[in-house]
């Protein structure tokens, strides 16, 4: 089920009434229609594939307790083991069996070999790189003696498939989750009707900026041989708004449901694109996937304690693991190793860790070295989004290679028609920066803040539809 | 929990008076702005074979509001709806191809390529009773429905279904339509069946003639002609199929005037089933001529 979908509207207003009207404030019954909500949410996909959740959350709770009753490191490790090894099986057979198979038989042939490996004929399960990461640092953090296992099935189980994150993150850590599965939940109505707007928002930067954006991204993208530079850039600028508006719109419309069932879910944009260096840009965007590459990937390999050598190759390494997970492509990876590379001078010069606050705080704008700190990263940002989002490095290549042409001509004024939307969202965006969503207005009248919901709504109303699915459903 | 509840009943009842008021708004402009048609003899109906195949202008008190795409469920509730405001059309021109009687014609209405354009043209004419009896994209449909009739008072409704004839200078390119031979019998691989829904709203179109609906007094079905390649890449199925409807169209004292394969010359196809705007003028004429000449 997609959160812009009519399906949608009336499944959330139901399952609210339910969890609240019949759950009322008894833990079992509540985490009991969740877990049902969230199988049907699933389900509505194909429900073939709730299997493979429900084998994932079997397996992690049952490795879990054993992992805690183990006596000795062997069993503890056999156990760890087997958890990563079913999960990360799942993920590389359906996601990335083909990409090997494809490049074996690429290799043998440029080898002077004659390979009859054939792809197989796979459906990549909606929402499995982040659900099989989310149990993953379940069993990890046990291990660790980071958390006592869960001895309640249910409430595992509804902290695996909890549909407000289910298939797209953000990516929930079992230390912030799991206990307020636990825990007695009282409805706040502060809290719900924050959710609401944080929904409104979340449903305005996906239909009304990112769906919109597609449309010209598309067609810039798949026909990028016949245009012209000013064109390529205003493609480039179309997928990184595309991106933006799609990805960090259904992480507010998950937040904001959750806020409705009272349950917290951590925040996954921070405005990333006034971010003043890569560094802040990835303290920025996707959070909940890059603490987890800190968490469970870098600190394992020695972090930054084993020395400069292999700090950089840790750093190298969870960017190019970061690429990889967002698809089996080598742009993908490219596009990992892209930001490595802006990464690493920062790395050298001990400067990664100098934008650890919001960009012109207190003030209402940047001052002017601030300004070329947020446009000459926005603008590394833009040029790695073409690897993104090019079908192969040879179009990503050749992309940049038309675009530094240079050839300035104007052939479709058409293409640029959506860029003072764009302007809108970012000023914005630039102006509640500091606040959790956009549609934080309490300083503002009642009149503004209800015209407000009201144009949003009526825009995405407008807008419903131009393209259905969210990008991050296809990692 | 209380104050929550009534909160979001105040806004959503809101916006509910604010859709309510623009639907009863734009039901006034559908009822009071009909579409109005010419006072003319002849009134050409169908998809892109006749758009681009029939020039009015070459054909005496002609008007020609073939749309490509159209579907006879389209075509049908298109139909009713013009008979009803315009009485005082008599003969209406229907055409009938390979393409009509597709499977395609299903597609159209789930498939996202083409129902964003098919509901936007036809969402003032289809009730959801209409399309409850096929499969349809359900999302584009209502989303195509809120967008014109609940966001805002718009006056007129009905400008995209009308079409008109459409010149196309090209010729046949072998190298690109070639692949395009049998757009209308398989689609991204698969082989497309007959479509029975299209026979059946086919000959409920011969209904609306038989029941005599305000005084139409004459329906002829044309078949447009083909490019000879297309004609011979026809599946077997299809084929049979459309020889039998024509057969039964004409037991049922309907006039099909076969014209399938009046030309072959590359010269006058834009690519294997359309006319150009050279076939269109001969083909006009043509047509003209046995109008004009019928008793």
């Amino acid at each position: 089920m997609l959160f812009n979908s009519y399906e949608y509207a009336l499944f959330l207003p139901l399952v609210f009434a339910l969890y609240w009207g019949i759950g009322g404030q008894k833990p079992i019954l509540q985490n009991g229609f969740l877990l049902i909500a969230s199988y049907v949410f699933y389900g509505w996909w194909d429900p073939r594939f709730l299997i493979l959740i429900v084998i994932s959350s079997l397996i992690d709770f049952y490795t879990g307790l054993r992992i805690h009753r183990s006596e000795t490191p062997n069993e503890r490790r056999a156990f760890l083991a087997l958890s990563l090894a079913v999960n990360l099986g799942m993920l590389c057979y359906f996601k990335y069996a083909n990409f090997f198979i494809e490049n074996l038989n690429d290799a043998l042939t440029t080898l002077g070999f004659t390979s009859h490996l054939s792809s197989l004929n796979l459906i990549l399960p909606v929402g499995i790189s982040f659900y099989t990461f989310q149990t993953m640092s379940y069993t990890i953090d046990v291990y660790k003696r980071r958390l006592e296992p869960t001895t309640e099935i249910f409430t595992f189980l509804v902290f695996v498939a909890y549909f407000p994150q289910l298939v797209a993150g953000p990516i929930e850590r079992a230390i912030h989750l799991l206990p307020q599965f636990k825990k007695n939940r009282y409805f706040n109505s502060e809290l719900a009707s924050d959710g609401m707007k944080q929904i409104l928002w979340g449903l305005f930067k996906k239909v009304v900026v990112a769906d919109t954006c597609a449309i010209y991204a598309n067609e810039i993208f798949n026909s990028y041989s016949q245009m012209t530079t000013p064109a390529l850039l205003c493609g480039a600028l179309y997928f990184s708004f595309q991106i933006y508006g799609d990805f960090s719109g259904y992480s507010d419309i998950a937040i904001g449901t959750s806020k409705l069932f009272g349950i917290d879910l951590m925040l996954n944009f921070k405005t990333p694109y006034f971010s003043r260096d890569i560094a802040e840009f990835w303290r920025r965007w996707h959070i909940s996937l890059s603490t987890w590459f800190r968490d469970y990937v870098y600190i394992p390999l020695g972090g930054s304690k084993l020395g400069s050598i292999k700090n950089l190759r840790n750093v190298i390494i969870i960017f190019l693991v970061s690429g990889f997970w967002h698809g089996a492509n080598w742009t993908f990876v490219a596009w990992g190793a892209l930001n490595a590379l802006y990464f690493i001078p920062l790395l050298l010069m001990k400067k990664h860790r100098t934008h650890t606050d919001t960009v012109a705080q207190g003030h209402s704008l940047p001052t002017l070295k601030e300004f070329f700190q947020i446009l000459s990263t926005f603008s590394l940002c833009l040029l790695a989004w073409i690897f993104f989002r090019s079908p192969t490095l040879e179009d990503s290549f050749r992309y940049i290679q038309k675009l530094i042409e240079f050839n300035m001509r104007v052939d479709r004024m058409d293409l640029f028609k959506y860029l003072p939307f764009i302007g809108i969202l970012v000023l914005w965006e630039w102006f509640t920066r500091e606040k959790e969503h956009g549609l934080q207005l309490k300083k503002f009248p009642p009149l503004f803040r209800w015209a407000t919901y009201y144009g949003l709504v009526w825009l995405i109303c407008r807008f419903l539809f131009v393209q259905k699915t969210f990008i991050y459903f296809q990692f | 929990m209380k104050k929550f509840i009534i909160k979001n009943c105040i806004f959503f009842s809101l916006l509910g008076v604010f859709f309510l008021g623009n639907y009863n708004l734009n039901r006034y402009f559908q009822s009071k702005h009909p579409v109005s048609l010419p006072q003319v003899d002849f009134l050409f109906l169908g998809d892109s074979h006749f758009e681009r195949g029939i020039n009015p202008s070459l054909i005496a008190k002609s008007a020609n509001i073939a749309v490509q795409a159209e579907p006879y469920i389209a075509t049908f509730h298109k139909l009713k709806l013009l008979l009803r405001q315009n009485p005082q059309i008599k003969t209406v021109l229907l055409s009938l191809s390979f393409s009509n009687l597709s499977e395609l014609n299903e597609v159209e209405f789930f498939d996202s390529d083409f129902a964003q354009y098919i509901f936007r043209r036809y969402y003032p004419v289809w009730s959801l009773d209409d399309l409850n009896e096929l499969k349809f994209d359900r999302q584009i449909y209502y989303s195509i429905f809120m967008r014109n009739m609940l966001l805002f008072p718009k006056k007129h409704h009905f400008s995209d279904f009308l079409g008109g004839f459409t010149e196309d200078r090209k010729t046949v390119d072998e190298t690109k339509d070639k692949a395009n031979l049998l757009k209308h019998f398989v689609r991204k691989g698969k082989a497309l069946e007959v479509s029975k829904l299209s026979k059946a709203y086919l000959f409920k179109i011969v209904g609306l003639f038989k029941k005599n609906e305000a005084q139409l007094e004459n329906l002829i079905v044309i078949i447009p002609p083909l490019h000879p390649k297309y004609l011979s890449s026809i599946p077997q199925n299809h084929l049979d199929s459309f020889n039998q409807t024509v057969k039964k169209l004409r037991e049922s004292g309907v006039s099909v005037w076969d014209e399938r394969a009046l030309y072959g010359e590359d010269a006058l196809f834009v690519d294997y089933d359309h006319l150009n705007s050279a076939g269109a003028r001969l083909f006009s004429l043509e047509i003209s001529k046995r109008l004009h000449s019928a008793p």
